[in-house]
């Protein structure tokens, strides 16, 4: 089984950091689709653009996982419309640690896959410290 | 394929010593190649960086580990294809990730 991922972000944000885990991992082992949204979008096209997508992922109805970007700006509030569908889980904040986790495992169902986005999110995100890495 | 583990056959550890050799050090890409090798075996793959120990078959796990040129790491595998593991690890580390410099 095989859990689309759904990126609903500022402008580039999604699509660069598709790009840039992709070579990280070394292939794109899950089906992605990404939302640009930009200053002047209408948040309702937005949505029925998102649910678009999302249909075309959810082809097998195994669940799709949207990540989003900022909590409470447009991508996010667009994207937290869509956890009323069926088979759909929403994760803000996300960041390349965020999904090159979630790219490493896409063998797990979707709530499994949305919890290993939340850890591999926050788990990247520290002070660091000279000499010693950490 | 392991079967031994459901005969619930114990398995020494196996612990190794190793140097990163490459100049970019275990980055982002290098992690991802030692995860993706590691993650073909049944057996329990951690990597230690003195005290710190993480799965060697996580991206983000083994990113932690900052490990740079000479950095020295222990692989400590547990199960039944650890052998070959092991040393399948220690060549990809020993061969550069493959990266070629």
């Amino acid at each position: 089984m095989t859990i689309g991922l759904l990126l609903i972000t500022h402008d580039a944000v999604g699509a660069t950091l598709v790009e840039t885990a992709t070579a990280v991992v070394g292939s794109r082992p899950l089906p992605t689709e990404v939302v640009a949204v930009h200053a002047d979008s209408d948040p309702d096209e937005l949505f029925a653009e998102a649910r678009r997508r999302i249909a075309a992922l959810n082809g097998q109805d195994e669940g799709v996982l949207v990540l989003t970007d900022l909590y409470g700006s447009t991508p996010s509030n667009v994207a937290c419309r869509l956890a009323d569908e069926m088979h759909v889980m929403v994760v803000a904040g996300v960041n390349l640690p965020m999904l090159v986790r979630v790219m490493n495992y896409p063998g797990l169902s979707l709530e499994q896959l949305a919890s290993k986005a939340v850890s591999g999110g926050s788990d990247g995100v520290f002070q660091c410290r000279s000499e010693d890495g950490i | 394929m392991c079967f031994n583990a459901a005969a619930k056959m114990e398995y020494d550890v196996i612990c190794k010593q190793v140097t990163i050799i490459n100049k970019l050090g275990l980055h982002a890409r290098a992690a991802a190649k030692f995860v993706k090798s590691a993650s073909a075996f049944e057996c329990n793959i951690d990597l230690m960086r003195g005290n710190q120990r993480v799965n060697g078959k996580s991206i983000m796990g083994v990113m932690m580990l900052a490990a740079s040129r000479g950095t020295t790491l222990q692989i400590i595998a547990d199960g039944c294809d650890e052998a070959t593991a092991v040393g399948v690890l220690e060549e990809l580390i020993n061969n550069k990730f493959g990266e070629g410099e």
